[in-house]
């Protein structure tokens, strides 16, 4: 493996580089916007209980702290030194978290959609068909997203003492 | 981490079963869209309605077969990791791959999606280029930079897994 490291140290070296420019910016860009969506009740008639149905689809920042996790990971991989960071460390609960708020996305976007079937009045094959489709579309998707998710935090979590053990070993 | 394993080998189990189910089932759904889109014959150049859904069908079918290798893939890893005797299968060794696969096409994907909204239906009102990098070429992007983190973590691991293994 060392031999693999060492060709491609480069290569890994731009990876963890672009990952943390592109992981700060959405972090950054996220969180401004996190902070716009909230703040909306204090400058827009609207209230705290018509918006925060809609806090899941506004954690975008979320995306970018998996991002900076994976790139510390890869870092930790490929240099001896480097001691795994707090997002590193923490995540399989990150993972876990992300996996939570795709399920409460996924409900909002059910029932956006329930609503939308519901009010159409024009039933023909081929809405009943778009309708489905994209229904199944949302459902398996979310489950996949999800296991996905869930699989990644449990193989970080056996993953990380194994690696640890593989650097003590001479 | 045996320990650990031995605690929740019920889990991981459940976990690789749900996987497998899943994957398997994004897999067939994908075939069957596909199927559908090449005997309905939608086209990109019929109106817009016809190309939204062939957009959709294309989208559906991309991320199913995608999604549905990923998912497979990581059953087989988790797999791996919790029993001594477990070979990685097909999709484990080409996992890499599969995932390098995924990052090209997260990150083609909403240029694409651009050109084909500013040439082919020729949408005036599409945002601007600013916005629409910000809201869909980014996170896109960094989607991409997170499977291809996975492709090469993989890479890495598999090996130490084995070492691992066989360590007494």
């Amino acid at each position: 493996m060392n031999e693999f490291i060492e060709k491609n140290r480069g290569l890994l070296k731009f990876y963890y580089i672009a990952a943390r420019i592109i992981g700060w910016m959405i972090v950054f860009m996220g969180g401004i916007h996190l902070v716009w969506f909230l703040s909306e009740p204090l400058w827009r008639d609207v209230k705290w209980e018509t918006i925060l149905p809609y806090l899941p689809q506004n954690l975008q920042f979320m995306l970018g702290l998996v991002v900076l996790g994976i790139a510390q990971f890869i870092r930790y991989l490929s240099e001896k030194q480097y001691q795994p960071g707090w997002l590193l460390r923490h995540g399989d609960k990150l993972l876990y978290l992300f996996a939570f708020f795709q399920i409460v996305k996924a409900i909002g976007s059910c029932s956006n959609f329930t609503v939308l079937i519901t009010s159409r009045t024009n039933y023909n094959l081929a809405n009943v068909c778009q309708a489905v489709i994209v229904g199944l579309f949302l459902v398996f998707s979310t489950i996949a997203t999800i296991l996905i998710l869930v699989g990644l935090a449990q193989v970080l979590r056996r993953l990380m003492p194994v690696i640890e053990e593989t650097k003590t070993l001479v | 981490m045996n320990a650990f394993i031995e605690k929740n080998r019920r889990l991981l189990k459940i976990y690789c079963i749900a996987a497998r189910t899943i994957g398997w089932v994004l897999l067939i759904t994908a075939v069957v869209f596909a199927v559908v889109k090449l005997f309905s014959g939608f086209s990109v150049d019929e109106q817009h309605r016809s190309y939204m859904l062939y957009l959709l069908y294309q989208q559906l079918t991309l991320s199913f077969v995608l999604l549905g290798l990923v998912l497979l893939g990581l059953a087989q890893f988790v797999r791996y990791l919790s029993e001594s005797d477990y070979q990685p299968g097909w999709i484990l060794r080409h996992g890499d791959k599969v995932l390098y696969l995924y990052a090209a096409i997260l990150i083609i994907s909403p240029v694409s999606h651009y050109y084909f909204q500013m040439t082919v239906i020729r949408n005036v009102r599409a945002v601007s280029l600013l916005l629409y990098f910000v809201s869909a070429v980014l996170p896109a992007v960094a989607k991409g930079l997170i499977f291809v983190g996975m492709a090469q973590a993989l890479q890495r691991i598999v090996p130490m897994a084995e070492e691992s293994k066989t360590l007494v």
